[in-house]
């Protein structure tokens, strides 16, 4: 495997709450390859989202290091970590996080309209991307005109918009039954090997979990644990 | 992301929360409102005030004698017997030398007689009293328009000519029919002095004017004669001059030029420029006067945008979160913002333009009509948009949105993504 796509080093991240100090991230040591599908499990509180919005640029490190793709997200300026979080970065989120005002082809326009893409060809590349998640027949339903899983799947193909490397999900089926999380595991385990993306979910299911290549447990900021369900080699 | 796009966003955003974009804009309707009714009222009076100067003539001057009549006011206050002033005479030389200066177009000397000459119209075997007003024509400061000639022509080059008016003519027996046929006909004017004296001049017909008093025109050489034989004298013009002389100018600038240089040589000059200068300057005060009272409106104004955007932003937080995780800057978030201020800006400017234009428009056609019922000689609009006004309005509404959404944009941009989204 040549060079990883993500790599930190003590990566820290501390908040403060009034004069509380609160250390939500200690010292994290991690590698991701590319096309790699990891897990990051652990209690509520133990720094898994911190270290999700670290990685998708949404927050940048207290000290340590994060290196993605050749940017340093803790040195970058505010443009380049703009450009990264809109070229680089599909983000998913439990809440599914749709513009409420949009129809479902106008929500995954939506990043490549920030991006610049022509008109014509961010209509169809939305299309496309609605009909390769299976809601060729929901492009003008309105977020609150459908089911969650129909929700997750519009946001699952906003975040592949700009073509990605990095898709990061934070409890994606969290508030989905299980039959429908399920399915929505599936379509992104689908597009994951489909695509070739590098995929970081964000999950307290440890059978969710279990669909990863690799299982980072975190507890109480620092990685407990790294659990290798499959031979990690294998993507020739 | 593209200004295109920008616009399209911040129009769509604006036009999904019709009703508080409607309220936030209806105070930049009423201040923008406010700025066209003053500002069209303004240029509107402007307009009338010029065309009724211009009416009388703005490249005329009226040049009299200064001084002559006794009282007035000294070191003391007023003193109704002090001396006459020394009089300045316009003398036949003055007339000549005013005619070579450049821009002059016109000389019109005018020669008044004392107002206790009789004067008698013998014509067409009915002896009527008739009033001699002005010779050619007279610049008064009224809002008269120009007289036009019913017969023949009003124009009285050189001695021996008559125009009467339409009054004198029907008191004297004649039809508007008849008028053509008795121009170059001879008539007897006399001249009565309180002892009884008369005086007979035969002068020939030139022109009716409309005039429906009885009144006649003569030639300022025949009023030099008339007044030579009133003053028993031969050299009348020598010791008194001209009463007043019209000068008429190729146009406003050389007037001024001329009436400067006249003052300066001590003649008591008039010119309708000054008026003019003075109403506008009035019109001017009133209009800065009454757009600062819409501009403090507009400003008001901004207060309603400013409160509908920090409600925006409060309620769309979520939305800004998102925004920014899929990678829009400070920079779009803001101009993003500052667009929908400033189309509510906009919008509300258009509508208030348009308002004041039909009120405008409205108010037109009342005047017109007031106008008509008194009888007033006054016609045209009162309320004038003018293009400038229009695209004045509109840019300063635009502005004042802009204005507004500036701080609560800027508080937007400046948010924290991960704060946004965890917004409720």
């Amino acid at each position: 495997m040549d060079e990883p796509l993500i790599h930190t080093r003590a990566l820290t991240r501390r908040y403060s709450v009034g004069k509380a100090v609160v250390i939500a991230l200690f010292e994290v040591e991690l590698t991701v390859g590319r096309g790699e599908f990891m897990a990051l499990v652990g209690p509520s509180g133990s720094g898994k989202s911190t270290l999700l919005n670290l990685i998708g640029g949404l927050d940048r490190p207290t000290e340590g290091e994060i290196c993605i793709d050749g940017l340093s997200l803790g040195k970058a300026s505010e443009a380049e970590l703009v450009r990264y979080r809109r070229e680089r970065v599909g983000f998913i989120f439990q809440s599914f996080n749709l513009l409420p005002t949009c129809n479902a082809v106008e929500n995954v326009e939506s990043p490549m309209m920030l991006a610049e893409v022509p008109r014509p060809e961010r209509r169809q590349r939305a299309m496309n991307l609605l009909d390769s998640v299976g809601l060729a027949q929901r492009i003008l339903h309105k977020p609150n005109e459908v089911s969650g899983g129909e929700k997750q799947r519009v946001a699952i193909a906003r975040a592949l918009a700009n073509r990605p490397l990095l898709l990061l999900a934070d409890e994606p089926t969290g508030n989905l039954d299980s039959k429908t999380g399920a399915a929505v595991l599936d379509l992104l385990c689908s597009l994951h090997k489909a695509q070739g993306l590098t995929m970081i979910m964000v999950t307290h299911d440890l059978e969710v979990a279990a669909r990863a290549d690799r299982i980072i447990h975190l507890r109480d900021g620092s990685i407990q644990d790294i659990e290798t369900t499959r031979k990690v080699e294998a993507p020739a | 992301m593209t200004i295109r796009d920008q616009v399209r966003t911040a129009l769509s955003n604006v036009g999904r929360r019709k009703l508080r974009s409607a309220l936030a804009s209806l105070g930049v309707v009423v201040g923008a409102l406010t700025i066209v009714i003053m500002v069209s009222l303004a240029s509107g009076v402007r307009r009338q005030i010029n065309r009724q100067f211009e009416a009388i003539g703005l490249d005329r001057i009226t040049v009299t004698s200064s001084g002559g009549r006794r009282g007035g006011f000294g070191p003391g206050g007023y003193n109704p017997f002090a001396p006459a002033p020394k009089k300045k005479l316009i003398t036949a030389e003055d007339v000549n030398r005013w005619k070579k200066l450049p821009g002059v177009t016109k000389v019109i000397p005018e020669v008044n007689l004392p107002g206790s000459v009789g004067l008698d119209l013998k014509w067409n075997g009915t002896n009527q009293s008739v009033r001699l007003s002005g010779g050619d024509f007279r610049p008064g400061m009224t809002f008269q328009e120009p007289q036009k000639p019913i017969a023949g022509s009003l124009e009285l080059a050189g001695a021996g000519g008559i125009v009467l008016s339409q009054g004198a003519a029907e008191a004297a027996g004649y039809s508007s029919n008849d008028f053509a046929r008795v121009i170059g006909r001879p008539v007897e004017t006399i001249l009565r002095s309180p002892r009884g004296e008369t005086q007979s001049f035969v002068l020939q017909v030139r022109g009716i004017s409309q005039e429906r008093s009885a009144g006649i025109q003569v030639s300022v050489a025949d009023r030099i004669a008339m007044k030579n034989w009133w003053f028993n004298s031969t050299n009348v013009l020598e010791r008194e001059g001209y009463d007043s002389v019209t000068i008429r100018a190729a146009d406003v600038s050389h007037a001024n030029t001329v009436s400067i240089q006249l003052r300066a040589e001590g003649f008591q000059v008039q010119s309708l420029e000054m008026f003019v200068a003075v109403a506008n300057r009035i019109v001017t005060a009133i209009t800065v006067m009454f757009t600062l009272i819409g501009s403090i409106a507009l400003l008001v104004a901004t207060i309603g945008i400013a409160n509908t955007m920090v409600m925006a932003i409060y309620e769309r937080t979520r939305e800004i979160g998102i925004l920014k995780a899929m990678g829009a800057s400070r920079r779009e978030i803001r101009q993003m913002f500052m667009m929908e201020a400033g189309f509510i800006g906009l919008i509300g400017g258009v509508f208030g333009l348009l308002l004041g234009w039909l009120l405008g428009l409205g108010l037109n056609q009342v005047i017109q009509v007031y106008m008509k019922y008194k009888e007033m000689p006054l016609r045209g609009n009162f309320f004038v948009v003018t293009l400038s006004l229009a695209v004045g309005v509109i840019l300063f509404a635009t502005f004042t949105g802009l204005v507004a959404g500036l701080l609560p944009a800027q508080r937007a941009a400046k948010l924290d993504p991960l704060e946004a989204l965890r917004h409720e």
